[in-house]
């Protein structure tokens, strides 16, 4: 997490955009292993580059991924495609990093999303206890602030 | 009317339509382009009322667009509706020329009063 950007603040970015573009409820909760361990995620990325360097993270259970597409696309989730959901997805995490990068002091420049689908917990990089996690509509949502030039 | 939509993400795209259904824009045309480039050509071809343009898309940003309009001698309705509303960003903006920048994401309202100020001149026009 950047030193000069609170954790509240990131939590309210991803409660207006889960709210605001989906009409969804997101709590955040305390890290649960055992619950995540069972789950695969999309996880969609952008970087910042600039007088900040770092990235914003944003992953989704599959199921709520699902759901979060339908709800952009305006159709049932089980008519929503791999490619929808992708999008969705990074439509998201663009949204999230963006605001983020708002906060931002100095001349920064923010990358085009990159999505990762069905990526198992074990697998989710940098570790899911960094993350930032949150429960919704059944689903669990991870958001994290990496700094550092990418990896 | 008509209304060019210009966004890298499908659902986007797909999120401003729905925001302007239901609304006077009901009868507009409203097409999509899911990059500057096609929507330079579009823009070209079909002469829009109203440009709504992502600001950060792969290639061509949405800025240039607008700034390579300029360069065409292009005249069209602009307005930016991006996820980095930063001030550096509304400022360059506002300085090709755009109508209005909204923050993603952005409310029905929101998106709603920005296009019709946008577009009440040329409701207005002869």
């Amino acid at each position: 997490m950047s030193a000069e950007i609170p954790t509240a603040k990131l939590h309210e970015i991803t409660k207006n955009v889960w709210s605001m573009v989906l009409g969804f409820r997101i709590q955040p909760v305390k890290f649960d292993a055992g619950k995540a361990g069972s789950q695969e995620f999309v996880l969609g990325k952008v970087t910042i580059s600039g007088t900040w360097q770092g990235a914003v993270t944003l992953g989704c259970s599959s199921g709520l991924a699902r759901r979060a597409a339908a709800a952009m696309f305006g159709k049932l989730p089980a008519e929503a495609d791999a490619g929808e959901i992708r999008d969705a997805l990074g439509e998201l995490t663009n949204m999230v990093g963006g605001n983020y990068k708002t906060l931002l002091k100095g001349d920064c420049k923010l990358s085009v999303p990159n999505v990762m689908d069905t990526v198992p917990f074990v697998a989710v990089n940098p570790a899911p206890p960094e993350h930032q996690w949150f429960e919704c509509e059944g689903g669990m949502v991870l958001v994290n602030v990496v700094k550092g030039p990418p990896r | 009317m008509k209304i060019l939509v210009v966004d890298d993400s499908r659902a986007m795209r797909a999120l401003i339509r729905r925001t302007l259904r239901g609304t006077r824009y009901d009868a507009a045309t409203i097409a999509e382009a899911e990059n500057a480039g096609d929507a330079l050509a579009s823009i070209h071809e079909s002469r829009p009322d109203l440009v709504l343009a992502n600001f950060n898309m792969p290639g061509m940003s949405g800025i240039e667009l607008l700034e390579r309009l300029h360069d065409d001698g292009v005249d069209v309705s602009f307005g930016f509706i991006t996820s980095d509303d930063s001030v550096a960003n509304v400022e360059r903006a506002r300085q090709a020329g755009a109508c209005f920048v909204i923050g993603k994401p952005f409310t029905r309202q929101a998106l709603r009063r920005a296009v019709n100020e946008a577009t009440e001149g040329k409701r207005n026009s002869p």
